[in-house]
């Protein structure tokens, strides 16, 4: 009965597909009769395609999907004038239909028992060789239940958005089709039950950010962003196919199942191996999750279109190594050093790239470093093997982080294009909606009590402290970072719509609210931003903690430790401890921004080395660029001349040696008969000899 | 036992005379040894019981290819062909290849032991060889037989074709053209 | 002391490779043509021995078999000369060189 999870990721890859075609023909077929027919055979394509999907699973679900793709198809024949309309539909549609397809399996998920939570449905076998056997197989129990909500369920709304941000770009229809060819990788990323598979999600989901970040690729700029995106993840892939060897040299099988359930057997506790395999898998986990030291993509990737940034570096994309680690919790609790690392790169990485935040100027850079530190603290949390807590903070970051680069999108649309937050100011009597869910993402992202970060944010902070594998310092530097989260945030926010207007007269005179398609979607992520947080209540506080206990069934496998017990008086007080220091952060944010904002000017004149220090992100990338870039670039041209010199001096000496030898040989043939028989008696001589 | 003699002496004359074929300049000497040679193998058959097979070898060896070969060393006016050296390189790297081609010759058949037994198709002992020749060339040999035949008619047809004047009926003026003297 | 089987085995190797040597060095294409009949004359002979000693009758077929061919072979060897008398103008092999290369 769980057979229809398969078409969960099939949706947005069809939407991606239909698209894509669109957008490559679109030009040819304007204004021809032609045009219907062949718009008509996609259409007729897709649904035989999903005829296929419903001979082949027989799930009466599959006609909900024919009703839309029925309507596509309508539209195709008779509205083919209206065909931005149509791309936003079948774009906007598929993932829609995915994610009423998620809560579906969610709802069907709950009614089980929680030990039976775990259904694993087979698409197709993959390959067979030797030992290895490997199937196209989807998983669903909580963890990708949770996952797959928040990746459609953000992602719906994000593509809502982006129907109106995107609204007169000319490669509209390719713009879909990248986000749904996102949105299907991340899905099988999610959504997979073997380690292969997920890679393949995971290259995938790199791909489409290396696609949609230099989406204007007409731009230098841009390009060199998105190579540089997949560059540095590369990286990381490495260590990840190195970890996927040696699981199948251990276990000999890549199965999730499989492996798990033997990993406590087959591996000894904080054995070489599996500090091995974790290590590399984090490896992995940092190049996609930008933490430290293959974090330098992201900032970088903002070139990108707002959406873009909102759904692959906010939501999903980065998010995929948190939740490795969380889905791998039965290996990572075996290694205790890997875990230690991956608390102390996360609680390091949280701490650095906040101070970064500092001193940014451009609007999307500054969410961009918020971004990596709040990934930091989710493998904090997952560092401390508290890994409902890491997923719970996913959750509430994908909405509150989502909404704050939704709005920095809607800032710039009303600012017609401008994104240095230095030439923007006053704009809350301008453009108030934006201004009021810009608020409650911010105060979500502080911390505030209340809101969903607070509560995901503090439960991290109190696992930092309690937990076995964590440490009173890693909860130290979680605070302060709490701190100056609390602070470079609300400068975002007062730069932007406090204070006095430094925008030129031209632009100010165009400053527009953004239309209902990209406010609408605002307004459901201010809801969940506030509320969201509710499922996940700390128990402390009286209420059950269902978040917690949804995810319980995923660390079955894991190694249990003792957890030392504390007291509810010192979680109170450590909470306390923890808003304290954020409205501390608000407060200096309040005195250098709205009361007195020459105090950042004369602080930055006064300490003007520690300023181009972390203006300049502390030179990371061009430390990055000496030490790897260019060495690399001279081995390329040294490759290059060799391959010219060497490789082609062979193959061409290889038909010159031929020549002159066939030359050589050609002296034999002199015309005279006697030669020839000396030849013949020659060879007979020989023979006999 | 005057067989064995006469076997001797034919054998030797054959040799003779085949070196004396090649040694000659002028080509109708050299015509007139092969002939010499043939006569004398004729015999050496007859000695090895071998009747029919020594006619033909006259009649058709010696009576009608070595007189087609005189025939046209006078058709086309052969004689010696002048040369300025006779011990040039070429001749005599050629005299040393076929010296050591018969020596080699000599020691694999010499080396070679053969023992007499009984081959395929035994002749019985009263008959001649001319009946034992047809005996076997009717019934085993036919194919090879009518083939031969076949090869033959090839023969003659090639060799009228290629015999025939021009079509235009003109004879070509003949140039005699200098030719290049290669040493080797 | 030699038997008689191999003194004819020995006269006609001695035929095969003297034909062979007249093959290699004269120039006179009509000659060379005329070794090559020594040549075959002297394989003659060695299968007229074996049949004689060997009792057996195929030496003797064989050796028809040769001189049949060795007729077709004259004849066609011959007008070929002719035809290269009647472009070159002499019969020294020298002349036939247009194969070079």
């Amino acid at each position: 009965m769980f057979d229809f999870i398969v078409l969960i990721p099939l949706f947005p890859l069809f939407g991606a597909f239909l698209n894509g075609i669109y957008g490559v023909f679109r030009n040819k077929w304007a204004n021809k009769p032609s045009h219907t027919i062949g718009v008509a055979a996609i259409g007729l394509a897709f649904g035989l395609v999903l005829l296929l999907v419903y001979k082949m699973l027989s799930v009466p679900i599959v006609l909900l999907a024919l009703v839309p793709a029925l309507g596509a198809f309508l539209n195709f024949i008779f509205g083919y004038k209206w065909s931005d309309k149509l791309v936003s539909i079948i774009g906007v549609g598929s993932v829609g239909i995915s994610f009423v397809l998620s809560a579906l399996a969610l709802w069907k998920l709950i009614h089980l028992d929680p030990e039976a939570r775990f259904i694993e449905v087979v698409f197709y076998k993959w390959m067979v060789s030797g030992n290895l056997s490997l199937d196209v197989a989807f998983l669903l129990d909580p963890l990708s239940a949770v996952m797959i909500l928040v990746v459609t369920g953000v992602g719906f709304l994000i593509h809502a958005y982006s129907m109106g941000y995107m609204h007169n770009d000319p490669s509209y229809p390719r713009f879909f089709s990248y986000l749904n060819l996102f949105v299907f990788f991340m899905l099988i990323l999610v959504m997979s039950n073997n380690f292969p598979l997920m890679f393949v999600g995971w290259e995938g989901v790199g791909l489409c950010s290396y696609l949609l970040i230099g989406f204007w690729f007409e731009d230098d700029y841009n390009a060199y962003a998105g190579n540089k995106a997949f560059i540095v993840n590369r990286i990381g892939d490495f260590g990840f196919i190195l970890a996927i060897f040696l699981i199948f040299v251990t276990f000999g099988t890549l199965n999730y199942k499989d492996v798990f359930e033997t990993a406590s057997r087959a591996l000894p506790y904080n054995g070489f191996t599996v500090t091995a395999i974790t290590l590399l898998l984090f490896l992995g986990a940092t190049g996609k999750s930008a933490q430290i030291p293959l974090y330098v993509w992201l900032p970088d990737a903002m070139a990108g279109p707002t959406p873009v940034s909102a759904l692959i570096h906010a939501a999903t994309m980065v998010t995929a190594g948190v939740y490795m680690v969380a889905r791998c919790n039965a290996l990572y609790t075996l290694a205790p050093v890997s875990l230690a690392v991956v608390a102390t790169i996360g609680a390091l990485t949280a701490i650095f790239a906040a101070s970064m935040g500092f001193a940014q100027k451009d609007i999307k850079r500054i969410l961009a470093y918020s971004t990596i530190s709040q990934l930091g603290y989710m493998f904090l949390g997952v560092g401390v093997a508290a890994f409902s807590a890491g997923i719970f903070h996913l959750v509430t970051h994908a909405f509150f982080k989502a909404l704050l680069f939704l709005s920095a999108g809607s800032v710039i649309h009303a600012m017609g294009g401008e994104q240095d937050v230095m030439k923007m100011g006053g704009l809350k009597g301008h453009i108030k909606k934006t201004f009021i869910v810009s608020l409650v993402g911010t105060l979500a992202i502080a911390g505030a009590p209340g809101f969903s970060g607070f509560f995901s944010k503090d439960e991290i902070l109190w696992q930092a402290y309690s937990s076995p594998y964590g440490s009173k310092f890693l909860w130290a530097i979680g605070v302060i970072t709490a701190g100056m989260t609390a602070f470079y945030m609300f400068r975002w926010l007062f730069l932007i719509f406090f204070g006095e207007e430094r925008m030129d007269h031209e632009t100010k005179h165009h400053i527009h609210e953004s239309p209902n398609s990209m406010l609408i979607p605002l307004y459901v992520l201010a809801f969940l931003s506030i509320f969201g947080g509710y499922m996940g209540v700390p128990e402390s506080l009286g209420v059950k903690n269902y978040f917690h206990h949804f995810l319980e069934p995923v660390t079955q496998y894991a190694y249990k430790v003792e957890w030392p017990h504390y007291s509810h008086a010192l979680e109170y007080t450590l909470m306390i401890v923890s808003v304290a220091v954020a409205f501390a952060g608000f407060a200096l944010a309040y005195i250098c921004y709205i009361k007195d904002p020459s105090i950042p000017v004369k602080f930055g004149e006064k300490y003007r080395t520690l300023y181009k220090w972390v203006y300049n992100k502390y030179f990371v990338d061009e430390f990055y660029g000496i030490l790897f870039v260019k060495g690399l670039l001279k081995t390329c041209f040294g490759m290059r001349a060799f391959d010219e010199k060497a490789i082609d001096g062979a193959v061409n000496g290889t038909g010159k040696s031929l020549y002159w030898s066939s030359i050589l040989t050609g002296k034999l043939q002199t015309g005279y008969i006697y030669h020839y028989v000396w030849g013949i008696v020659l060879g007979l001589l020989i023979l006999l000899f | 036992m005057i067989q064995e003699y006469l076997g001797y002496g034919f054998s030797a004359l054959a040799v003779l005379l085949a070196v004396s074929t090649i040694i000659q300049k002028n080509p109708i000497y050299s015509a007139a040894s092969l002939i010499g040679v043939m006569l004398m193998l004729a015999c050496n058959y007859v000695l090895l019981n071998a009747e029919f097979i020594a006619a033909i070898q006259v009649i058709v060896y010696a009576g009608a290819i070595m007189v087609l070969f005189v025939f046209v060393i006078m058709l086309i006016n052969v004689e010696y062909i002048k040369r300025e050296k006779l011990y040039y390189r070429g001749r005599v790297f050629g005299v040393i290849i076929g010296m050591a081609l018969l020596l080699k010759l000599l020691i694999v058949g010499y080396s070679l032991l053969i023992k007499v037994q009984e081959g395929d198709l035994p002749i019985p002992k009263d008959m001649d060889s001319t009946k034992v020749i047809g005996k076997y060339l009717f019934s085993n040999y036919i194919l090879p037989f009518e083939v031969i035949s076949v090869v033959l008619l090839v023969g003659i047809i090639g060799a009228v074709v290629l015999g025939k004047k021009e079509r235009n009926g003109e004879e070509k003026e003949v140039v005699v053209k200098t030719v290049q003297h290669v040493d080797l | 002391m030699i038997s008689q089987m191999n003194f004819f085995l020995i006269t006609g190797l001695l035929i095969f490779g003297i034909g062979a040597t007249g093959l290699l060095i004269r120039r006179n294409l009509i000659i060379c043509f005329m070794s090559i009949e020594l040549m075959l004359n002297g394989v003659n002979l060695v299968f007229v021995t074996f049949s004689h000693y060997l009792n057996s009758a195929v030496g003797m077929l064989y050796v028809l078999f040769i001189m049949a061919l060795a007729a077709a072979e004259v004849a066609i060897g011959l007008a070929i000369i002719l035809l290269i008398y009647r472009l070159k103008g002499t019969v020294d092999m020298d002349s036939l060189n247009t194969m070079k290369g």
